[in-house]
C-alpha cells in the first residue's frame, strides 16, 4: 500500500509536468504475480522499445481500492473475481480477461512443526496465519477450509490476518506461525528451503484476470501487455513460476 | 516580542504568512475528513462492536505501554542525563534509534529478538511466554517505538535543571528521594507533560511495528490504526469514519493530559 | 572553638588550601577577589565538594576527614544561602521556608506555622503564598535567608547575600542582616566581595586570594594592617 501511495505521488508529480517520462506503462498487479511479471518485463520492453513497465504490487483489494479512488493506472491484474468486479464497478474498466490460474497449498516451517495435513489445523494451540478475508488469497483459503471440513476449528487457531499473501509466507518461513495457506506459486526459490509444502485436495480455483483501464493514455500499449499475458510468451513465463493455464 | 531591527511590519507579515500556511496544511486534511462523514455515520461506527473492541484495545495497549515507558524510561533518562558512564554517547544513540527506524523495521527487529526463533524466543517459550500475535506483543511493539520520545524529552529537561536547586535541597536535609520528588520532578513538569503526551500519542498511532510483530487480529492485536487500515481495504468510507473516531479520542485525551499536568497547580 | 577547618581542596586546576577556626556565635566575613576560591570554600563546607587532605570539624563533630570520612550534605545540618538563592520555583515562599523542617520529618501544619513566624520576623508574611518568580530581589533574599535559618544550623553560610540588591536597598539591608545574624546562634560565615558588607555585619574577617588565606583575624585588626589588594579595596570604598 505504501509503495502504491509513493507510486501515486510520483506519477501525479510527473503528470503535472504534462507528459510521462520515457513512456511508462503502469501496471497494478496482485502480489502473488510478482516474480512472474518481473520475469516477463525484459521481453516486453525489448519488443516495445522506449517503454518502461512500472509495477505496483500489493494485495488485489488494495489495488482495487486505489483504482476506485482514481489512481492513474494503465493495466489492472487481479487475483480474484470479486476484486476485479469492484474495479469494474468503479466505471474505469469495461471488461477483464482471464489469463492464469493458481493452486492453494498448505505451508509449515521446515523441521518438526507437528503439521502433517489439513486435519492438524484443528489441533489446539496451533498458530495459523492467513491473508485477511478481503484479500483474494484469504478468501480462497477460507473456502478451502470449509471444503476440508475444518473451518471452525482452524479459524479458532487463527492468530493474524495478513494484508497480502506474502505476509503469510513471511510469518511461516520465519517460524512465527505453525501453518499458513498460500498459493503454490508463493513458494519461491527464496523461501522454499524454509518451508514444507503440503498439497490441498480442494476444489478452489484462484483465477487471475487482467484488464485495461478505460482512461489509460496509452490504450494500445496496455492492450498489448494484456495480450502478452495471454500469448505464448507470457504463458510460458507464468508456467515457469508455477501458474496454471486459464 | 517585537522585532526591533529593520521594518517590524514586514517581518511580522512574513512570519504570519508562512505560519498561517503551515496551520492550513495541518487543518486541511482534518477538515476534509470531517466533511466526508455525517454525525449519524460517526455515531453508528462508534457503536459497532468491532470498532469498540479496537478502541478499547488501543486504549489498553497504549496506556499500559505508557506506564512501562514511565517506569523504565524515567530512570533511563535520569542515568543518561546525570551519570557520565563510558559509552554514554552510544547508549543515547541506541535509545534514539527507534525514532528514526521505519516502524516495520522495528517490528522485524523485535521478531529477531523476541520471536519464537529469535534471540530470546526459545528461552521465553520455555517459561511459557509467547509474545508475537499477543496483546502483550502489541504492548511491546508500542513501547519500543514510543519510549524514546519520553526518554529524550526527559533527558533534555533533566540536563537543564539548575543543579543548585538540588544542592540547596540536600543541604536542607532532604534525602535523594525527597529531592527527586519535591525539587527535580516539579522543575521538569512542563517537559514531562510534553514528553508523556508525545509518547502516548505515538503509541496510540503505532502501526508498522505492531502489525509486523504482533500481527493483525481483532480483539487481541488489532488496534485502531490496524482497524482503519483493514477497513481501508474493504470499505474506504468506513475507514474515514474510523480515522475520525481515533482522531477525536486522541485529541480529547491529549488536551486533557497536557492541561492537567502541564499547568502549574 | 566551634568551626575548625584545615583543608586542601582541588577543583580542576584550582587549589584551595587554608586553615582557620571560628568561635561559636561569631559572624565572619570572607572577602577576596573573583576566582580566589570563596564559592569553593562554601561548597566544601556544605559537603558538595570533597577535600583532598585535611578535616572539617563543627562543634566537635567531624564533618570531614579526608580521604575516608565525609558526611553527606543531607547530614551536616547546615544552613546555606547560595549565590542565586536557589529558591524552589514550584513551591510558595511559605513552603520554601518550611522545606528544611519538612525534610526533618516535621508535620506539614507545624512546619508551615513555624515558617510563617519566620516570614513575619523578616517582615514578609504577606508574601507567604507567592512563588519565587513573583518576588523582588530583596524579598527573595529574605525568603532564602529564612529558609536557611529556620533549621537553627550550627553553621550558617551566606554566599553574596546582598548581591541582588541595588545600592540604596543595600544599605538598609546591611543593617537588618546584621541584626538577624547577631540574633542567630552558631557560626555565621558571610562571603562577599563588598567590604562595606563585611564591615557592617562581621566581627571576624578572612581574606582569601589565589586559594590561600592571606589574612585572618578580628575585623578591626585586619583592616588596620591590610594586605595589598585589601588596601586597594579600602581606598576604593573610601
Amino acid at each position: 500500500m505504501f509503495r502504491g501511495l509513493v507510486l501515486l505521488a510520483g506519477v501525479a508529480l510527473s503528470a503535472c509536468k504534462g507528459e510521462v517520462a520515457a513512456r511508462e506503462l503502469r501496471v497494478s498487479a496482485a502480489m502473488s504475480l510478482k516474480e512472474a511479471l518481473v520475469g516477463l518485463e525484459p521481453d516486453f520492453e525489448a519488443r516495445h522499445p522506449g517503454v518502461d513497465v512500472v509495477f505496483n504490487f500489493a494485495g488485489s483489494q488494495i489495488l482495487a481500492g486505489q483504482i476506485a479512488e482514481g489512481a492513474p493506472v494503465d493495466v489492472f491484474v487481479a487475483a480474484d473475481e470479486p476484486q476485479m468486479r469492484r474495479a469494474i464497478a468503479s466505471g474505469r474498466i469495461e471488461a477483464a480477461e482471464r489469463f492464469a490460474r493458481n493452486r492453494l497449498v498448505l505451508i509449515t516451517p521446515v523441521g518438526d512443526s507437528g503439521v502433517a495435513g489439513p486435519g492438524d489445523l484443528a489441533a489446539p494451540g496451533l498458530r495459523l496465519v492467513l491473508a485477511g478475508p478481503s484479500v483474494p488469497a484469504g478468501a480462497y483459503a477460507r473456502v478451502a477450509l470449509q471444503q476440508l471440513g475444518v473451518a471452525e476449528a482452524a479459524l479458532a487457531n487463527l492468530v493474524s490476518n495478513e494484508e497480502n499473501v506474502r505476509g503469510v509466507v513471511g510469518k511461516v518461513s520465519a517460524g512465527e506461525a505453525d501453518a499458513g495457506i498460500v498459493y503454490a506459486t508463493d513458494v519461491t526459490p527464496a523461501v522454499a528451503g524454509k518451508l514444507r509444502v503440503l498439497p490441498l485436495a480442494v476444489d478452489v480455483s484462484p483465477v487471475y484476470e487482467a484488464a485495461v483501464l478505460k482512461d489509460s493514455p496509452q490504450p494500445a500499449l496496455a492492450q498489448a501487455f494484456v495480450a502478452e499475458l495471454r500469448g505464448p510468451g507470457g504463458q510460458a513465463a507464468l508456467a515457469k513460476h508455477g501458474f496454471l493455464p486459464p | 516580542m517585537s522585532l526591533r531591527t529593520g521594518r517590524p511590519g514586514q517581518a511580522h507579515a512574513v512570519l504570519g504568512v508562512l505560519g498561517g500556511a503551515a496551520l492550513v496544511f495541518f487543518a486541511l486534511p482534518l477538515v476534509a475528513l470531517i466533511g466526508r462523514v455525517t454525525p449519524a455515520e460517526l455515531w453508528a461506527q462508534l457503536g459497532a462492536p468491532a470498532v469498540q473492541r479496537a478502541l478499547w484495545l488501543s486504549l489498553e495497549v497504549s496506556l499500559i505501554s505508557l506506564g512501562l515507558c514511565v517506569v523504565f524510561g524515567f530512570p533511563l533518562a535520569f542515568v543518561l542525563a546525570r551519570v557520565a558512564f563510558p559509552g554514554r554517547a552510544l547508549a543515547r544513540g541506541l535509545v534514539s534509534l527507534p525514532m528514526v527506524l521505519p516502524p516495520v523495521v522495528g517490528g522485524i527487529a523485535l521478531l529477531a529478538a523476541f520471536g519464537r526463533r529469535g534471540l530470546l524466543g526459545g528461552m521465553l517459550e520455555r517459561i511459557g511466554v509467547v509474545l508475537p500475535f499477543t496483546t502483550a506483543g502489541a504492548v511491546l511493539a508500542v513501547t519500543f517505538v514510543a519510549m524514546p520520545f519520553l526518554v529524550t524529552t526527559l533527558e533534555g529537561a533533566l540536563a537543564t535543571v539548575d543543579p543548585r536547586l538540588e544542592q540547596a535541597a540536600a543541604t536542607l536535609g532532604a534525602s535523594r528521594w525527597r529531592v527527586l520528588w519535591t525539587v527535580t520532578l516539579p522543575a521538569i513538569r512542563p517537559s514531562m507533560a510534553a514528553g508523556l503526551a508525545l509518547c502516548w500519542a505515538r503509541g496510540l498511532g503505532e502501526f508498522g511495528a505492531t502489525i509486523t510483530f504482533a500481527g493483525n487480529f481483532e480483539g487481541r492485536t488489532q488496534t485502531m490504526p490496524l482497524a482503519v487500515y483493514d477497513a481501508l481495504q474493504a470499505d474506504p468510507e468506513a475507514a474515514i469514519t474510523l480515522g475520525l473516531v481515533l482522531l477525536a479520542v486522541s485529541l480529547t485525551l491529549l488536551m486533557a493530559l497536557r492541561g492537567h499536568i502541564g499547568r502549574r497547580r | 572553638m566551634s568551626l575548625v577547618v584545615d583543608v586542601r581542596v582541588q577543583r580542576g586546576a584550582f587549589v584551595l588550601e587554608l586553615a582557620f577556626a571560628l568561635p561559636d556565635g561569631c559572624t565572619a566575613a570572607l572577602v577576596g577577589p573573583n576566582g580566589s576560591g570563596k564559592s569553593t570554600l562554601v561548597d566544601l563546607l556544605a559537603g558538595l565538594v570533597p577535600a583532598m587532605r585535611g578535616s572539617v570539624v563543627l562543634d566537635g563533630r567531624v564533618l570531614e576527614r579526608a580521604p575516608a570520612l565525609r558526611v553527606a550534605p543531607q547530614g551536616r545540618g547546615l544552613g546555606v544561602v547560595f549565590q542565586g538563592l536557589a529558591l524552589f520555583p514550584s513551591l510558595t515562599a511559605l513552603d520554601n521556608v518550611a522545606y528544611g523542617l519538612r525534610a526533618r520529618g516535621m508535620k506539614r501544619a507545624e512546619a508551615r506555622a513555624e515558617a510563617r513566624a519566620w516570614l513575619a520576623r523578616f517582615e514578609i508574611e504577606a508574601l507567604a503564598e507567592r512563588r519565587p518568580g513573583e518576588l523582588s530581589g530583596g524579598q527573595a533574599q529574605r525568603v532564602a535567608l529564612a529558609r536557611a535559618m529556620i533549621v537553627r544550623p550550627p553553621l550558617l553560610l551566606l554566599d553574596e547575600p546582598l548581591s541582588a540588591l541595588d545600592v540604596e536597598a543595600r544599605a538598609s539591608a546591611r543593617m537588618m542582616l546584621r541584626e538577624w545574624l547577631a540574633a542567630a546562634p552558631g557560626v555565621k560565615l558571610v562571603v562577599t566581595h563588598e567590604l562595606e558588607d563585611a564591615r557592617a555585619v562581621a566581627d571576624y574577617l578572612l581574606v582569601l586570594e589565589g586559594g590561600r588565606l592571606i589574612a585572618q583575624g578580628p575585623i578591626d585588626a585586619v583592616l588596620a594592617d591590610p594586605p595589598p589588594f585589601l588596601a586597594a579595596m579600602l581606598r576604593r570604598a573610601g
